[in-house]
């Protein structure tokens, strides 16, 4: 035990109070130096003490007790939560409050207590120091409330900034849309088809795929000529992936010259002049592909198609996906949309282009998407 | 290529080679494969995957009955009738082993006994339908150009114990009951050899792997791994990284001549350089 209780601490995790207290010795700042002893018969406790005399106590009940001190007759009782605690004495009744001091009672002041670094004081001192120390608990309190209150409204602007950023964001891109009519390119499509003698109903589905993978992740950058790595595709290893990437490599061909372009060098697109495709529908600023090339999210622009109107791979596209449909269940048309969608963040944000083919291909597809910018 | 992530081609692979298993009925295909037109009548390569069951022709429909016409023996049959009744049983269960036709044939005239003279008719009319064009014969095997060329998987489960014969069954349809063994298998574990014998052959409707029917399926094993159609890793069977491969854009750029579903598939298979001995070893333990 330390000397006085130093360094001890009460249920509160306070500095006990400063006092000693033996098995026959009690030393306290108020009630001096005492000789004490303790026995109990039965039911009763006999206390002996120098300074106080002769104590006879018994429990009457639960927080209830009697006492004899000197023949003079006590009655305590505590009874109720820590915030409002009933006491009863032979004289009457008062209400006091627990804090992290003390005491507080507020019908009999005097009666008030408080225990600061293990001194223990009580009536009007004590009074003084719940009230110093309740200001202070108020006064942090308010504080605390305050910057509560001033984060909450902080992030309630954030947030409506950002919602408004966001919407601006949404709005913008929403401008730069290339917008096309089914009504417009498909006939463009179907044109093209005809004059090469495409029948679209004839093919796979496994190269209707495949051509359909050579539109979006190849005509959708700018290119006419399948290159993996151009394309955001690891260099195939297993025989799913090979097969893959012959089949776009072999149906883009067909593609290309079907559109009128070919590849040169570094399989980046110069369009045949004519193309032999006239941009019927309504392009938006976009006067040609080169324009719809344009990325959204870095606002980088690769090389493409140098004059051809991006009418022509949007149509061969939709017929291509509305064919396809037509051989496939609903779910492999969703995820065929989804794939597709996927494949085109393979090489980095979606072009314009990407963004109006995947708008033609779920119309061609028959499955609505909602687009969202990649993370 | 693993998980698939954001801004991956992993699902498209996934999806195409679903449609590369489960190929369309007979498309032309002309427009976005032109390069194939020339070689095939029909689909190339990539046969359909599904076991379809062995089809027997009916002997009535053969109309070689020799009774009702009062025609005393099988060498009275015109050319003509005997040239029909080749040409429709090799239409239904072509490619057709010679043995096959043949009981076929004499099944159908009420015959019992395969004599010398019976035999040579029957070659000689195989061979004057196929200067015609009508057939064409591989090693024992007749069948249609484009019979020979895309393999079909039968289920033979149901013909009789001296037909359901390994020796029977065209090499292309063995090859491919192997590739399908291995198709069915784990990726990136893949198959032991053996196993993919015993399952290849349990799918067609032989039930037990024998040490003939392992004799027999060597040939075809064999040329599935020299095709690049099947890899052999630490034992195990994986597909080779050509298995989807059509003909006209396999890797030499050749349309192979011996790949599974071409033309001539069987006979240039033996002109093939051999296995790595160490392979050979490995499969064959």
């Amino acid at each position: 035990m330390a000397l006085f209780k130093v360094g001890e601490k009460d249920r509160e995790g306070r500095q006990k109070r400063i006092e000693h207290t033996g098995p026959y010795l009690r030393a306290s700042r108020t009630g001096g130096l005492a000789l004490r002893a303790q026995g109990r018969v039965g039911a009763v406790n006999l206390t002996g003490n120098t300074r106080r005399g002769l104590r006879v106590s018994t429990r009457l009940a639960k927080n209830t007790q009697v006492a004899f001190q000197n023949g003079r007759f006590i009655l305590r009782g505590r009874y109720g939560p820590d915030a409002a605690k009933l006491n009863v004495s032979k004289s009457g009744f008062s209400i006091s409050t627990k804090t992290p001091i003390g005491a507080v009672n507020w019908i009999r002041p005097g009666s008030s207590s408080a225990k600061i670094a293990g001194i223990q004081v009580r009536g009007k001192n004590a009074l003084y120091l719940q009230a110093i120390y309740l200001t202070l608990a108020a006064a942090l309190t308010l504080v605390q409330l305050v910057v509560t209150i001033g984060l909450g409204i902080g992030q309630a602007v954030f947030w409506l900034i950002g919602q408004l950023i966001d919407r601006w964001r949404r709005a913008a891109a929403e401008r730069e849309r290339l917008d096309f009519r089914i009504a417009d390119i498909a006939p463009i499509g179907t044109r093209l088809l005809v004059e090469h003698g495409v029948e679209l109903e004839q093919e796979s589905r496994r190269d209707l795929l495949a051509a359909l993978v050579f539109c979006l992740v190849t005509l959708g950058r700018g290119r006419t000529a399948f290159e993996g790595p151009a394309a955001g595709m690891p260099a195939p290893e297993t025989a799913s992936e090979v097969a893959l990437d012959a089949d776009v490599r072999a149906v883009g061909e067909q593609v290309a010259r079907w559109l009128g372009v070919g590849a040169d060098r570094d399989g980046s697109v110069e369009a045949v002049a004519g193309g032999g495709v006239d941009g019927g529908g309504a392009g938006g600023e976009a006067d040609g592909v080169r324009g719809a090339l344009r990325v959204n999210a870095d606002g980088t622009e690769s090389d493409g198609l140098k004059s051809m109107r991006p009418e022509a791979p949007l149509g061969v596209l939709y017929l291509l996906a509305r064919t396809f449909a037509d051989k496939v269940d609903e779910a492999t048309r969703a995820e065929t949309l989804l794939s597709l969608d996927d494949a085109c963040l393979a090489a980095g944000p979606r072009t314009r282009l990407q963004e109006a083919m995947l708008d033609v291909l779920a119309e061609g597809l028959g499955v609505e998407m909602r687009l969202e910018e990649a993370a | 290529m693993s998980e698939a992530a954001l801004g991956s081609f992993d699902a498209l692979v996934r999806l195409h080679r679903s449609l590369i298993c489960d190929p369309d009925a007979r498309p032309v295909d002309s427009a976005l494969r032109p390069a194939r037109v020339e070689e095939a009548e029909a689909w190339t390569w990539v046969p359909t995957f599904e076991l379809i069951p062995y089809r027997c022709v009916d002997p009535i429909a053969l109309a070689l009955a020799l009774a009702p016409e009062g025609t005393a023996s099988f060498h009275d049959l015109s050319d003509d009738r005997l040239d029909g009744a080749i040409r429709h049983v090799v239409e239904v269960e072509g490619p057709i082993h010679w043995r096959v036709l043949a009981e076929r044939l004499l099944d159908a005239a009420g015959v019992t006994r395969l004599g010398s003279r019976i035999r040579e008719r029957i070659e000689e009319r195989v061979e004057a339908l196929e200067q015609r064009g009508d057939l064409i014969q591989q090693g024992p095997f007749v069948g249609r150009a484009s019979q020979l060329r895309v393999p079909r998987l039968r289920d033979w489960s149901a013909l009789p114990d001296e037909i359901r014969d390994l020796d029977h069954v065209p090499d292309t349809e063995l090859m491919l009951a192997l590739f399908r063994a291995v198709l069915d298998a784990d990726d990136a574990e893949g198959i032991p050899a053996d196993q993919a014998m015993n399952d290849g052959i349990h799918r067609m409707g032989f039930v037990r792997l024998t040490r003939n029917a392992r004799e027999r399926l060597q040939a075809p094993l064999e040329a599935l791994l020299r095709e690049g159609m099947l890899r052999l890793q630490r034992g195990s069977l994986h597909l080779g990284r050509d298995a989807f491969l059509r003909s006209a854009e396999s890797a030499a750029g050749d349309p192979g001549p011996g790949r599974v579903g071409t033309a001539a598939s069987d006979v240039v298979l033996e002109s093939r350089p051999p296995l790595d001995a160490a392979e050979l070893r490995t499969i064959r333990d």
